[in-house]
């Protein structure tokens, strides 16, 4: 263990490994097996991670494992930029890499099944590779350049799986969007990273963290512009129209990527840079009232959609604007940046778990209703998909805030340090109006999860046709032989090799046909729902996370500076734990109200407020405002430019091209074949210059 | 503008326009009067300006013949040349106005025989039997073959229209006044002109106002008269000073006629030996002669020459040996 | 009894040679242009050999000598591709070999009609005399 430094490189190179051989071979070599490189890569870097973590609290200081990587200028030279290949885990690293690879390990295992009889079912796992390679890399990198290359990579592995089926116009359109939208964000990165290079001459994260001070006049601009590539990648108010939207691409996909792990690069990059934003309480409080609106307003407009993975991509939204709320209120006058990044990275951490397991469940209702995805369309499933049902319940529980599971003891966190950081100082009015608004975000978000969920498991069983038929047409067939169908975009042969090959007689009847997904994809939900349930009494009450991380990331000497640690150890507000519990409690009740016991109510609440509704249910117009302020100006824009070039510049470019033209034109008669022109040319060229000789 | 960067001369000389046409007349009218004549014999579509051109001609002819060509005194050999120059010339111009391929191959058999006489008075039987045999006997005969196997019956565009026929006339007719203009220059330049005053003068001072008066004078001035005959010019040195006009017009005389005359015999292997004496009948070494030259000095040539014909000969046969199907 | 000057015997050629020039290039008939280009060359072997008569020495005739043989040669060869081309069109015009010229200039067509061929009196017949010969159509040939 001792030297477990020199193995970093493998937990993003296995990944990395396994997508090149999945690229090289998966097309005509592996076909049907390309999932195994990556599940082995993924579990090697797993393994990997966990004993990263393990000799991390072992010897409570950071690993790194460097090696330069180029270098411009002389040595010594004051001007020149060193870049190592440098690799770094501390504390925060090893929560992330065990997060990441865990998950991305278990989504892998479900999407071998989910995935089955795709036709391009190795790009998938070549990209899922990449995108645990990219991931690992980002959370490893102890520079500012690796990071962002990473960063890099993880955009685009996101657009390969966002667009995976690019056939669709939708699923084209949205990883485009995904793509511009957060292609925004990284150049106020990309910005930030130069102007931190520009004052400190360094890239590290060491470096720069150890020069930095309040004083510095362009901290608080490199600052807000690392703010505004976290917002991109983060899916943070306004650049978080892109979130939803990336639900086109296959749900193990909204699963890893936009649930539990990439989102979560911008949460990482604030906790990892807040020895910066400590520095910049006018920055943190950007990020709190940033992240308090996201978390409501993604809150308001789940609560009218009527997609499943909708609701679950805008609750992914508001979750997202907790952590960053709770990032924002590490004030450093209250010396509160420890709970902050304890409280956001613990609840980065729980929310991985249960909302990939909420994404997956949703994967299973989806698959087992035949892509079927909108919840007017199917009830009372909870007989029909018992596996799935109570793995959901859990994840739904958890979500909401359900006492004593995982997102009631991170949520609470995150609201503790909030209300702490509006005890006083210059924002304290500010962090109160956020507290209270994330208070009330607690009840709507215990509201419409459940709402999710009394709507698809509960009142009277309807099972859409598009289910039965798609079971009915893969029994038809051979288990073995794979089956596309390009109109559902991906097939199921789930139920191949189940192991339930019981109640599969379609002669049967439609009520026996098994609608229930196969034990490859039930067994990543049990193992999340067990996690769901249970990492947060282990870790939260008991302190274990938050000590970890103290020990072995803030607290060491390339952690935060003095002035920023606390010793105090956080103790539990029980008013707010209470106080929450009985908003999750109030959320759920209103659901089960509204849903299960008066399923008049959701309409009549529709019409007494008609002109809210609409807003929520169109997502407060904000897609259409965007097109309105900023992409038909610059369709505009980019029309001008297009006559403009080509009246205006490609005329001027052809009138220089017409003058060869037209003297080509004009002397080309010459050519006209005869033999005996050309000897008059020739003679009267002769003729000519002879009088020329002799007339001069 | 642009000759004066190809051309080394001494000193560039710019005249204008109405200089060189008071300079050249004689030779400008005889070939303006030819371009109208040859544009209009030449076979046309719908009018028939043959009779007009043949009138023009004719007098483009006379008038050449008075303007452009010297001779001295009527001797056998000027009325020869005379009669076979424009019996030449009347051939080449009789075969363009020709519709007729058959007849213009007659015209082109009286051009070669009328040249023979002008090869005859040059001192080149050889060559005049050479031609005659190759030319009128081979050549024309197998026109006439070739006409026999190929022309098609009745009219035809190609013997009844003229291609470009103004600008073809006016590329030759420019060709032809320049060739003329500078024929004329080089027998007509200051120094030849100043030695024809000398030959004519009567009085010491028409001596004197070419070469300058003895009294005052240390060298006469010979600059154009040294460029035309070289050291000769000295020979006026003697009789300048001594102001002896007959002596000066006699030296004029002889140097005039030295450059003007053919030599009268050809000797082979021998450069070049003018004499002042005047035709005499023609060597009989001459064709012995030119075997001696061709076998000795030229001996390499003339075996490839005999290499080019039989490659001619055998080229002729395999281009018409690929039968009908050869082309297209 | 100065002889001939040279400058005569070079008009002479020069004449012959601007005549074949014009006939080379206006004649269309290809025999014609060739006839015109043997003139050209006529000329120039009268200038070779008044070169050689004022000089004195047998070079100028040797080189006409070479002259004639090239023209021979050439008339070989000029005349069988003549009879190549006429082959394949039927014709003598040189206009018709036209294919070579840039593909959107339009061909070089005669205006007009093509001339016609003035009415010929037809020639005389001899009036038929003596008995018709018996013709033997069950002759067979000897091939």
């Amino acid at each position: 263990m001792s030297n477990m430094s020199q193995y970093l490189w493998l937990i993003p190179f296995l990944p990395l490994l396994g997508s090149a051989i999945i690229a090289g071979m998966g097309k005509n070599v592996l076909r049907g097996a390309s999932h195994w490189p990556c599940i082995l890569g993924a579990v090697g870097s797993c393994v990997l991670s966990v004993m990263t973590f393990m000799a991390v609290q072992a010897h409570e200081i950071p690993l790194l494992d460097e090696y330069v990587w180029f270098r411009t200028g002389s040595v010594g030279d004051p001007a020149s930029v060193q870049v190592a290949f440098s690799l770094r885990a501390d504390g925060l690293t090893a929560v992330m890499l065990i997060t990441v690879t865990f998950i991305g390990t278990l989504i892998a295992i479900y999407s071998s099944s989910y995935m089955k009889g795709d036709p391009a079912y190795y790009r998938f796992f070549m990209a899922v590779s990449l995108f645990l390679a990219a991931m690992t890399g980002l959370v490893l990198a102890n520079n500012f350049i690796l990071l962002y290359a990473c960063w890099e990579g993880v955009g685009l592995c996101s657009y390969l799986l966002v667009g995976f089926w690019f056939f669709k116009p939708s699923a084209a359109a949205a990883a485009r969007k995904a793509f511009l939208v957060t292609r925004l964000g990284d150049i106020g990165l990309f910005l930030g990273i130069l102007i931190l290079w520009s004052q400190y001459g360094t890239l590290d994260y060491q470096g720069i963290f150890q020069h930095a001070s309040a004083n510095d006049p362009y901290l608080g601009i490199a600052c807000f512009l690392l703010f505004v590539g976290a917002v991109g990648k983060s899916a943070q108010f306004p650049l978080h129209v892109w979130l939803p939207d990336a639900m086109e691409g296959p749900s193990p996909v909204s699963a890893l990527i936009h649930a539990a792990t990439m989102v979560t690069a911008g949460v990482y990059l604030l906790a990892r840079t807040m020895p910066l934003f400590g520095l910049c309480p006018d920055v943190q409080a950007y990020v709190a009232v940033t992240g308090a609106f996201t978390a409501l307003l993604a809150a308001l407009i789940a609560l009218t959609q009527t997609d499943l993975k909708r609701v679950l991509a805008y609750s992914t939204v508001s979750q997202l604007g907790y952590m960053f709320l709770a990032l924002g209120s590490g004030v450093q006058h209250e010396r509160l940046a420890t709970l902050a990044v304890v409280a956001a990275v613990f609840h980065l951490f729980t929310h991985a778990f249960f909302k990939a397991l909420l994404f997956l469940g949703a994967g299973s209702v989806m698959h087992a209703m035949g892509d079927v995805i909108d919840m007017r369309k199917f009830s009372g499933l909870r007989r029909v998909l018992p596996t799935t049902h109570w793995t959901f319940l859990i994840g739904s529980a958890a979500l909401a805030g359900f006492p004593l599971l995982s997102g009631f003891w991170s949520k609470d966190e995150v609201l503790l340090t909030t209300l702490r950081a509006s005890q006083n100082g210059p924002y304290a009015t500010l962090y109160m109006v956020c507290f209270i608004s994330a208070m009330a975000t607690a009840g709507l978000t215990a509201f419409y999860t459940f709402r999710a969920y009394f709507m698809t498991f509960w009142g009277p069983e309807k099972i859409p046709a598009e289910a039965y038929a798609h079971h009915g047409h893969s029994h038809a067939e051979l288990p073995e032989k794979p089956h596309g169908h390009a109109d559902h975009g991906h097939a199921h042969g789930g139920h191949g090799d189940s192991g339930h090959g019981d109640a599969g007689h379609g002669d049967a009847g439609h009520g026996a046909v098994r609608l229930e997904s196969g034990e490859v994809m039930l067994w990543p939900l049990r193992i999340l729902a067990i996690g769901a349930l249970l990492v947060g009494i282990v870790l939260g009450p008991t302190h274990l996370f938050a000590h970890f991380l103290e020990r072995n990331w803030v607290n060491t000497p390339d952690g935060f500076p003095v002035s920023m640690r606390t010793d105090e150890a956080p103790h539990p507000n029980l008013i707010l734990m209470i106080g929450s519990g009985i908003f999750a409690l109030a959320g759920i009740g209103l659901a089960y109200l509204a849903y299960v016991k008066n399923p008049k109510m959701p309409a009549e609440m529709m019409n007494s407020a008609k002109r809210m509704y609409g807003l929520s249910r169109n997502k407060f117009y904000l897609d259409e405002i965007f097109a309105a302020v900023f992409v038909r100006p610059l369709q505009a824009f980019a029309h001008l430019c297009r006559v403009i070039d080509q009246m205006v510049v490609d005329g001027v470019v052809d009138l220089v091209g017409q003058f060869p033209s037209m003297i080509g034109a004009a002397i080309r008669p010459v050519q006209n074949g005869l033999v005996q022109f050309y000897a008059l040319l020739m003679a009267l060229g002769v003729a000519g210059y002879l009088l020329a000789v002799l007339v001069r | 503008m642009f000759a004066s960067l190809f051309l080394q001369t001494d000193e560039p000389r710019r005249v204008a326009l109405n200089v060189f046409l008071r300079e050249n007349w004689k030779i400008l009218i005889p070939a303006l009067l030819a371009f109208v004549g040859v544009y209009f014999i030449l076979p046309r579509a719908r009018r028939n300006t043959g009779a007009i051109g043949g009138g023009i001609l004719g007098l483009a002819l006379i008038l050449a013949g008075i303007w452009w060509v010297r001779l001295e005194g009527v001797s056998a050999e000027n009325i020869l040349f005379g009669i076979f120059a424009s019996l030449s010339v009347l051939g080449a111009v009789l075969m363009l106005a020709q519709t007729n391929p058959v007849r213009a191959a007659l015209s082109f058999a009286l051009v070669v025989l009328s040249s023979c006489g002008l090869f005859l008075l040059l001192q080149a039987p050889f060559l005049t039997a050479a031609t005659i045999i190759i030319y009128a006997g081979a050549i024309v005969v197998t026109f006439l073959f070739v006409l026999m196997l190929a022309q098609q019956s009745g009219m035809s565009n190609a013997d009844h229209r003229s291609r470009e026929a103004f600008l073809a006339t006016l590329a030759g007719v420019i060709l032809l006044g320049a060739l003329a203009i500078s024929i004329d220059r080089a027998f007509d330049n200051p120094g030849e002109q100043e030695a024809r005053r000398l030959a004519t003068a009567q009085t010491t001072a028409d001596v004197n106002a070419v070469l300058g008066d003895p009294a005052t004078e240390k060298q006469s001035h010979t600059a154009n008269l040294e460029k035309l005959f070289k050291s000769d010019a000295t020979e006026f040195d003697g009789p300048w000073r001594k102001g002896d006009v007959e002596g000066v017009n006699k030296v004029a005389d002889r140097l005039l006629r030295d450059r003007r005359s053919m030599s009268s015999t050809l000797t082979p292997n021998e450069g070049t030996q003018q004499t002042a004496a005047g035709i005499r009948p023609l060597p009989p070494d001459n064709v012995a002669g030119l075997g001696r030259v061709l076998f000795m000095d030229y001996l390499v040539p003339v075996e490839l020459a005999a290499v080019l014909l039989l490659v001619a000969t055998i080229g002729a046969i395999a281009i018409l040996g690929r039968g009908q199907e050869g082309l297209r | 009894m100065t002889g001939i000057q040279l400058q005569n015997y070079l008009m002479v050629g020069a004449l012959l040679f601007a005549l074949g020039l014009i006939g080379f290039l206006s004649r269309r008939n290809m025999i014609l242009m060739f006839l015109s280009v043997e003139t050209m060359l006529q000329g120039v072997a009268i200038n070779l050999l008044a070169f050689s008569r004022y000089w004195g020495n047998l070079g100028g005739q040797s080189l006409v000598l070479f002259m004639l043989t090239v023209a021979a040669c050439e008339a070989a060869l000029a005349l069988a591709l003549i009879l190549m081309l006429y082959r394949s069109r039927q014709m003598l015009d040189v206009s018709i070999w036209q294919d070579m010229r840039e593909n959107d200039v339009d061909a070089t067509i005669d205006e007009g009609p093509p001339p016609t061929a003035p009415k010929e009196e037809p020639l005389p017949r001899l009036t038929p005399a003596g008995p018709e010969p018996v013709r033997r159509t069950q002759e067979r040939s000897h091939v």
